[in-house]
């Protein structure tokens, strides 16, 4: 009971009192109006019996109200809390009592609260409302960049960021909402960048908008290697967004820059030797006329042995040069059938029609300038030969793809098809049809077809025939906005007792086990969690990773959790997952279902991997314990059933992780009704 | 004596060419560009043609595709001597009807083999 409210046993007990004082008085007062012994003995007695009459009166009465009112009374309390959560809830009551039509009243505005949110919940989905749509057109532009953007606090703490941003950091754990941008790359390139971007808004007034930020590269602590800037952001009031931090991976150019580079190097390193041998024989040769013939056959020799070096030196060279096809960056996977569609739609506007025969295939290239050639061409033929149709056919050779445009006529000349070498490409702004061509990797010829009468204009494009590469499915996309805490509000370990439940991070996680002994060789084959930041469930982050446990998993274990040994062979080890685990907890509080059970398992391994799980730890079974001592069902179906938390995925540890989560934002908040608001309090009710 | 006609824009290597193949016991004849090759080709009648690609005004695809077209030129061998070393560009020298294609800097007793190789084939067929 919450201390403030009358405690009913005081009732009984102050009654009582009063009942005592009461006859105690009445026997003063009567059994001084006698002198004779017997009279007041029997004055005592009859009081006596009247107070002991009345006080068993008093305690059957209270004992009553206390079963039928009272009593039913708190429950009512606790169930309608419950209610408060779970609007579809039940209230449980003894059979007997005195409340009268109370409960129904309460069962039935609960019925009520929930038709409200949910036609609530169908309004906001309608998504009528203007913000709500612009958010989510913005969110989906977000989702779709390559380049991946975070945007920090002050503090270098991650407030936001978008999918690429993943990939650019190659799912690195410690890439999150509040972990540090620190965690991901050295310190020292931000905060300089940082300090400079600082002093120049001071120094020339100028607003943020305007400065374009610092640009740099830097490595990551991956080894990757990342092109990035950094922009100031605007002070923005009530938000805590400081700067942006956008990047691009940039390492297969780097490898590339770098072999190149290498190459180079060393070829011009061997092309010395050979280069000094023959500038000296041929000057001997010259400034000596009067050589005899042997030292002549000699030198002449040595001029040709250096010659065939340089020459076999330069076939490396260029050999490297034509293997390392350059504008990597601009080929993508494309399927011919839709780029020739394309291709014919917009040469049909122009009165040429463009067949497509033969099977299609898929193709690497820059789809862009083939696009723009492939139509180019065509028109070429049509102008040159007269003819109004044509078809292509793509083949397949070694390291390229043909496109072979095939008509009934003359063949066109090479002159022509040198003059439209130097016309200019539109799209491509300064440059010419020939260098377009040219930074493709290709020529262009036309020759009699193997059928007389017919003539092929042939364009073979360099390229790996691209086998269509699906890409691995995105986690779910959305960026989520998230406020972290103030600088003053993030306190040392030591003062966690006074965090506001509200500003504390945590991480709600679930094991699947091989059974139930942990010190007795049990191991643990899933470990998932899931972040939980300002009351909500953070989507875009979660951790789950099967576990090799390097034991077989008993049948009774599977039958629970569905995990075979053929599932978890060749995943990684508890210690490497142990690390991940403990990068992407980083300082939230641990929460979980019967944590301690879990903890035992992750307790015992952690030495090995070199990490501590040292901070605070939560269990929902005991502050649902402490918040409904009423019942006896803690187990998670009871609990999820009981405040409404949907049960999706049971037993596999990740599907576990989130119901926990539910419930436990649900404890939450009947916690802080019931006056617990600190980390520390929360602590205290959970039992450490 | 075969007849092996020369085509370069480079006089250094015209003159190299020329005294080797002389050195082989052929008769030679140069040229310093595309349309004079075109015309020595009816005129001079080689057996085979030593061929650079990057000359002005007209190049050495043009030449071979002139001279392929002609009817009255089948079997005049052509061998392209090239600094165009790229693949494809060699693809097109093929295509266009080299019967060699050769890169620039190149072996001189290769291509002296190569060529008395053809010229013993035509012969002998």
């Amino acid at each position: 009971m919450v201390a403030g409210r009358p405690h009913p046993w005081y009732l009984l007990g102050g009654a009582a009192l009063l009942c005592v004082a009461f006859f105690t008085g009445a026997d003063l007062l009567l059994s001084s109006g006698t002198e004779d012994p017997v009279a007041r003995a029997r004055v005592h007695e009859v009081v006596g019996a009247a107070a002991g009459l009345v006080l068993l009166i008093l305690a059957v009465f209270f004992g009553a109200l206390w079963r039928l009112v009272f009593l039913p009374l708190e429950l009512l309390g606790r169930e309608t809390r419950i209610v408060g959560v779970n609007p579809g809830h039940t209230i449980e009551l003894p059979r007997h009592h005195l409340l009268g039509d109370v409960p129904q009243a309460i069962h039935d505005l609960g019925a009520g609260l929930a038709r409200s949110k949910r036609l609530l919940e169908e309004a906001a989905a309608a998504g009528s409302s203007d913000p709500e749509n612009r958010q989510a057109r913005l969110e989906t532009i977000l989702a779709s960049l390559q380049e991946g953007i975070l945007v920090c606090d002050d503090r270098a703490r991650i407030v936001f960021y978008n999918p690429a941003a993943r990939g650019v950091f190659r799912n690195n754990s410690a890439l999150g909402i509040g972990r540090s941008l620190h965690l991901l790359i050295a310190a020292a390139p931000i905060e300089n960048s940082l300090q400079i971007l600082r002093q120049r808004r001071v120094r020339h007034q100028e607003p943020p908008e305007t400065d374009s930020g610092v640009s740099f590269v830097c490595p990551t602590l991956q080894g990757g290697i990342l092109s990035c800037r950094i922009r100031l952001l605007p002070d923005l009031p009530g938000l805590p967004w400081s700067f942006v931090f956008t990047c691009e991976d940039i390492s297969s150019e780097a490898d590339a820059l770098g072999r190149r580079e290498s190459l180079l190097r060393a070829t011009v390193k061997s092309m010395r030797v050979p280069l000094t041998g023959l500038g000296l024989s041929a000057d001997s040769l010259e400034m000596l006329p009067d050589l005899d013939a042997a030292r002549r056959a000699e030198l002449v020799h040595t001029i040709a042995h250096d010659t065939l070096r340089l020459i076999t030196q330069f076939e490396v060279l260029a050999h490297e040069i034509e293997e390392m096809e350059s504008p990597r960056y601009l080929a993508r996977d494309v399927f011919v059938e839709d780029l020739v569609a394309c291709v014919a739609q917009r040469l049909e506007e122009k009165g040429t029609r463009l067949t497509m025969i033969g099977d299609p295939v898929w193709v690497k290239a820059d789809v862009h300038a083939l696009l723009y050639l492939l139509e180019f061409l065509a028109l070429g033929i049509r102008r040159s030969c007269g003819v109004g149709a044509m078809e292509l056919e793509t083949l397949l050779g070694d390291k390229r793809v043909y496109f072979n445009f095939c008509w009934k006529g003359a063949v066109v000349p090479q002159a022509e098809i040198e003059g439209w070498m130097s016309v200019a490409a539109e799209p491509f702004g300064a440059h010419t049809v020939g260098e377009v061509l040219e930074r493709l990797g290709s020529e262009v010829w036309s020759r009699p077809h193997g059928t007389p009468g017919f003539a092929i204009l042939s364009l073979p494009v360099p390229s790996v025939p691209g086998r269509c590469v699906l890409q691995p499915p995105a986690p779910p996309a959305r960026p989520v906005f998230v406020d972290t805490p103030a600088p003053d509000e993030i306190v040392a370990a030591g003062v966690r007792e006074f965090l506001p439940l509200d500003r504390a991070f945590f991480v709600v996680f679930d094991t699947e086990t091989t059974g139930l002994a942990p010190a007795g060789g049990d191991e643990i084959i899933s470990l998932a969690g899931v972040k939980i930041v300002n009351r909500g469930i953070v989507v875009s982050e979660s951790f789950n990773q099967l576990v090799d446990p390097g034991r077989s998993i008993p049948q009774s274990s599977t039958r629970i959790h569905g995990i075979t040994d053929d599932q978890v062979r060749g995943r990684p080890r508890i210690d490497e997952v142990l690390r991940a685990f403990h990068s992407f907890v980083g300082d939230a509080v641990l929460v979980g279902h019967n944590a301690a059970f879990d903890m035992r398992f992750i307790r015992l391994k952690q030495e090995r991997a070199g990490v501590r799980f040292q901070g605070p730890l939560l269990d929902t079974l005991a502050l649902s314990r402490f918040l409904h001592d009423h019942t006896p069902a803690h187990s998670l179906d009871a609990v999820a059933r009981r405040l409404g938390v949907e049960i999706r995925d049971r037993h596999t540890a990740l599907g576990d992780s989130l119901i926990t989560a539910e419930i436990f934002l649900k404890l939450l908040y009947l916690l802080q009704e019931r006056g617990v608001n600190t980390l520390g309090g929360a602590l205290e009710v959970s039992g450490r | 004596m075969p007849r092996i006609l020369i085509v370069d824009d480079e006089p250094n290597i015209v003159l190299a060419l020329e005294m080797l193949m002389q050195r082989e016991g052929y008769e030679i004849r140069t040229v310093g560009d595309g349309e004079r090759a075109v015309e020595a080709a009816s005129t001079f009648r080689p057996d085979l043609i030593l061929l650079d690609v990057m000359m002005p005004r007209m190049d050495g695809y043009e030449v071979c595709q002139r001279i392929r077209s002609d009817d009255s030129l089948k079997g005049i061998f052509i061998v392209m001597l090239t600094a165009k070393g790229r693949e494809v560009e060699r693809e097109k020298g093929l295509a266009l009807g080299a019967d060699l294609y050769i890169t620039k800097p190149f072996s001189t007793r290769e291509v002296v083999r190569k060529v008395r190789e053809m010229l013993a084939s035509k012969s002998g067929a």
